[in-house]
């Protein structure tokens, strides 16, 4: 069972998204910021992240910053979901974005992508 | 899946006649709308419609009741209407009572059940009916926001359009108002015996809207929405129409004065007062558009068909013969029961299938009592008439004038500038005989006589004198005092069957 963390300081979407990869058969954890992101990380390594971009304290620009200097999360793979413009220096072959608002296939189809390729399933 | 069909479009279509229009396009995937009104204002009735619309389409609808009504009892209210499907009913629709779960566990039960529901089923369509017990089992205001939040956070995630029903009115400041991308609200108001329904759409986030009011009506049909004519976009005339086509009315002195006739593609009033001759001279203008091959559409208020017809053949227009070969369509309405926005979806129904050139409306105040909000009467006319002219038609409208010989008295009030064309037809009584007379007041981009006409109603049609004298007598002598204007209450005019004079083709 894959292991999918998700970083929104928005709740709503955030519970939801949670539920409904919970009945597709992930195994997930929510956060709020990046800060929290960081410190779930360390303590236990997901398959595959999930970042919105405007949150508070650190945001997702940061965050992925922060994944891409540290060795040992350098290599999770990342879906960005937001309403906003991801910055071009952050562009990878392991990272997907997904604009806000979304249908939950688009974001299906980012996670089983992205897993599939790091060699992941659910 | 909630969509099954393949479709991406982003919009709903709501399969309500004219709503669609009203919305652009219909409401938007994953978005919530709050349906508001009183009872008895047909929010389940549009609801139901557009659930059974969008399981017809193949796509999974959720239907959930809360103590609205029972199951049973919303599916014998629906079942006389064409869109209802028994077949669809738990295979498409799938209904559930959110009662058990509102009462054994408050607003967190319901929302785990609704939430499971929507994930189980995805429908492309979910409708709550209603909403009014849930906010009050509510623990706190911040529960219930807490609550729609979640709801619209599930609904854009999976593609849901929510419908929810609420009786209370709009404005209220309510927060479901405030998390609601839509609101539609249905009301109904009383128009002299008459009941009016309006659809009012108070916000619309996403898409541009038709703003206003719109009647409605609920038939054995089901809902139609009648988008208020004048806030449908104009239909612009692709090809300008040239003057050398011009229509004739076949009455020769007439078409004389109009220098061939009026200007193709226009809209010409014929002004009278009762009984002046304005139906006739609308009647001339189909028979000479008949004779000449095209297709013609009466549409009027206050003849029948075969009043109509017979009338007409009185003065030796032969009017039937063309209705029994489908070239003539003669609609009748009776102006007391119908309301403005219906009548014209009717008239112009009846122009495009019947390919009509030539449109008689006789006459505007039937359709002026067939308006609930009486201001309306001239941008709807104006537009309207544009409507027309893009149909490439040539139209007569008969508009009733006051009794008066000398004054001229153009009502309604700002119609008479939405037309190209006017003919003003009157009658004064001179030595107990009476005068017809007609004038042209305007016509659009051409020449015209404007000297006033005496003319008869004869047994070969309406006869216009062919030089102004016989009138410039007329009037004269009304000048004189030897004349006056009938008045309200004396004898009807009566039809004058005298044949002019061979010679100079004069009546007087």
């Amino acid at each position: 069972m894959s292991h999918v963390l998700i970083v929104d300081d928005e709740p709503d979407i955030a519970t939801v998204l949670a539920e409904i990869l919970g009945d597709e058969g992930f195994d997930v954890r929510v956060v709020h910021d990046g800060r929290q992101a960081l410190a779930a990380m360390a303590e236990k390594l997901p398959d595959l992240l999930i970042t919105d971009l405007m949150m508070p304290r650190m945001d997702g620009h940061a965050l992925i910053r922060e994944m891409r200097g540290n060795e040992a999360f350098r290599h999770i793979p990342i879906v960005v979901m937001s309403a906003g413009l991801l910055d071009k220096s952050l562009l990878a072959p392991d990272l997907r974005f997904v604009p806000k608002p979304f249908e939950i296939e688009q974001m299906l189809e980012a996670v089983t992508r992205l897993l599939r390729e790091r060699g992941s399933t659910r | 899946m909630g969509n099954t069909t393949g479709e991406k479009n982003p919009r709903l279509r709501t399969g309500v006649g004219g709503l669609d229009a009203v919305l652009h396009g219909g409401l938007l995937r994953g978005a919530i709308y709050l349906v508001t009104g009183g009872p008895g204002t047909g929010k389940t009735v549009l609801c139901s419609q557009l659930a059974f619309h969008r399981a017809a389409r193949g796509e999974s609808v959720l239907y959930v009741t809360t103590f609205s009504e029972s199951h049973g009892r919303l599916l014998s209210n629906l079942e006389s209407f064409p869109f209802f499907d028994r077949s669809f009913v738990q295979s498409r629709i799938t209904l559930l009572s959110g009662v058990s779960a509102l009462e054994e566990g408050g607003l967190e039960r319901f929302q785990s059940m609704l939430s499971q529901a929507v994930r189980t089923h995805r429908p492309s369509l979910l409708v709550i009916d209603s909403m009014a017990a849930i906010s009050e089992l509510a623990t706190s205001p911040f529960a219930y926001r807490k609550f729609l939040r979640e709801l619209g956070a599930l609904f854009t995630l999976l593609g849901c359009t929510a419908l929810l029903i609420s009786s209370k009115q709009q404005g209220t400041g309510s927060f479901e108002e405030f998390i609601a991308d839509g609101i539609l609200e249905l009301g109904q108001h009383a128009v002299g015996m008459r009941q009016a329904r309006e659809l009012v759409i108070h916000k619309f986030r996403g898409s541009s809207h038709l703003e206003g009011r719109h009647l409605f009506d609920i038939t054995p049909s089901g809902l139609t929405v009648h988008p208020r004519r004048e806030s449908l976009p104009l239909t612009q005339e692709q090809v300008p129409p040239t003057l050398s086509h011009k229509s004739r009315f076949g009455v020769p002195g007439l078409d004389d004065m109009l220098e061939g006739g009026v200007p193709p593609a226009s809209v010409t009033a014929l002004m009278g007062a009762p009984g002046s001759g304005k139906t006739l001279l609308g009647l001339h203008l189909l028979a000479e558009g008949l004779n000449a091959g095209q297709n013609c559409l009466y549409f009027g208020f206050y003849e029948t068909p075969s009043r109509l017809i017979a009338k007409a053949e009185g003065v030796g227009l032969r009017l039937r013969e063309h209705v029994e070969a489908g070239r003539l369509e003669v609609q009748w309405h009776q102006p007391t029961e119908q309301f403005l926005d219906p009548l014209a979806e009717q008239l112009l129904e009846a122009l495009h299938r019947h390919k009509a050139q030539r449109l008689f409306l006789d006459g505007i105040d039937g359709l002026m009592q067939a308006v609930a909000h009486p201001e309306r009467i001239t941008t709807f006319f104006t537009a309207l008439s544009s409507e027309l002219r893009a149909l490439r038609l040539t139209t007569a409208v008969s508009m009733e004038t006051s009794i008066s010989g000398a004054k001229l008295d153009i009502p309604p009030v700002g119609l008479s500038s939405s037309v190209e064309n006017i003919l003003f037809l009157r009658y004064v009584e001179l030595r107990s005989q009476l005068h017809r007379l007609i004038s042209i007041l305007k016509v659009r981009e051409s020449g015209y006589d404007p000297s006033i006409r005496e003319f008869h109603i004869t047994s070969r049609g309406l006869e216009v004198a062919r030089t102004f004298e016989s009138a410039e007598e007329v009037l004269d002598q009304m000048t004189q005092g030897k004349a006056g204007a009938p008045t309200r209450g004396s004898s009807p005019p009566r039809m004058s069957h005298r044949p002019p004079p061979e010679d100079s083709g004069e009546d007087a």
